[in-house]
């Protein structure tokens, strides 16, 4: 089964992402899971020399701090939102009747240059949440799942095609 | 452009400084999760460098642990933390020096 993601930018600033069904299949699921799940907590905002339970942000405590963890919420349930929308189109021809052909074979899409930025951000959320669910001893590589591995594929080739 | 106030004392025109704020730092810190090219276009992407310069500060933050992205603006340098950590790196802004 060919794993194949690939974006690149048309001369019109759009851009135009070639994948494989088993790709979109994965995300379509990925994006479809989450869904269902409560949107993840604002990240963690401590002051410098707290005891820090996610050391996501820590700089001097401000009114700022609250306003930036709320960007960055937003920006992620957009993200979230974003997948959901883009891998739903991309999913409608694996209920059509070539989808054992598209399954295998490529198909173009184009995309928003905004839905690819949050796309990326996504499916690296996506490579996160694999990678932190293998523990591995520290100095160690870890064994990275397909998953994971899909993931920051296309996370890098959205993003490679935006700059 | 500096503001001018009256003292109503004396009635004199008194110039003030402009107030300049004072330099904030955006500091992305090393984690051993993200993959060094997805760094380097996130940097490209967010602060608007070439790929050789989002390089060497990928390495800085690989090497060292960390690296000042961006100096300026309060403001600005918020924006910046905001989309870095958006894109799952780790970030904090400081006041520069």
């Amino acid at each position: 089964m060919e794993l194949v993601f690939e974006a690149r930018r048309s001369p019109d600033g759009a851009v135009l992402v070639r994948i494989t069904g088993v790709v979109a299949a994965f995300l379509c699921h990925k994006a479809s899971a989450q869904e269902a799940l409560r949107p993840a907590p604002a990240p963690v905002v401590t002051a410098g020399g707290e005891e820090e339970s996610d050391p996501l942000l820590h700089w001097e405590l401000d009114e700022r701090k609250g306003a930036i963890a709320r960007t960055v919420q937003e920006r992620q349930a957009d993200a979230r939102r974003t997948a959901r929308r883009v891998t739903s189109a991309w999913e409608a021809p694996l209920r059509g009747g070539d989808a054992e052909r598209y399954i295998s074979q490529a198909r173009e899409f184009t995309l928003d240059p905004r839905d690819a930025e949050l796309l990326a951000e996504w499916c690296h959320g996506l490579y996160r949440a694999a990678r932190d669910a293998v523990p591995t001893p520290p100095g160690e590589e870890p064994e990275l799942s397909d998953e994971a591995v899909v993931a920051a594929h296309v996370a890098c080739e959205l993003l490679a095609a935006l700059v | 452009m500096p503001d001018q106030t009256l003292d109503r004392g004396t009635g004199t025109a008194v110039l003030e400084r402009p107030r300049t704020e004072p330099p904030w730092s955006v500091i992305v810190l090393n984690d051993d999760v993200t993959p060094m090219n997805y760094v380097v276009l996130v940097f490209q992407k967010i602060l608007k460098v070439t790929a050789d310069q989002a390089e060497a500060l990928m390495l800085e933050v690989h090497t060292t642990g960390q690296a000042v992205v961006f100096s300026g603006p309060r403001a600005e340098a918020d924006d910046i933390a905001a989309q870095l950590l958006a894109a799952h790196l780790r970030a904090k802004v400081e006041k520069a020096g």
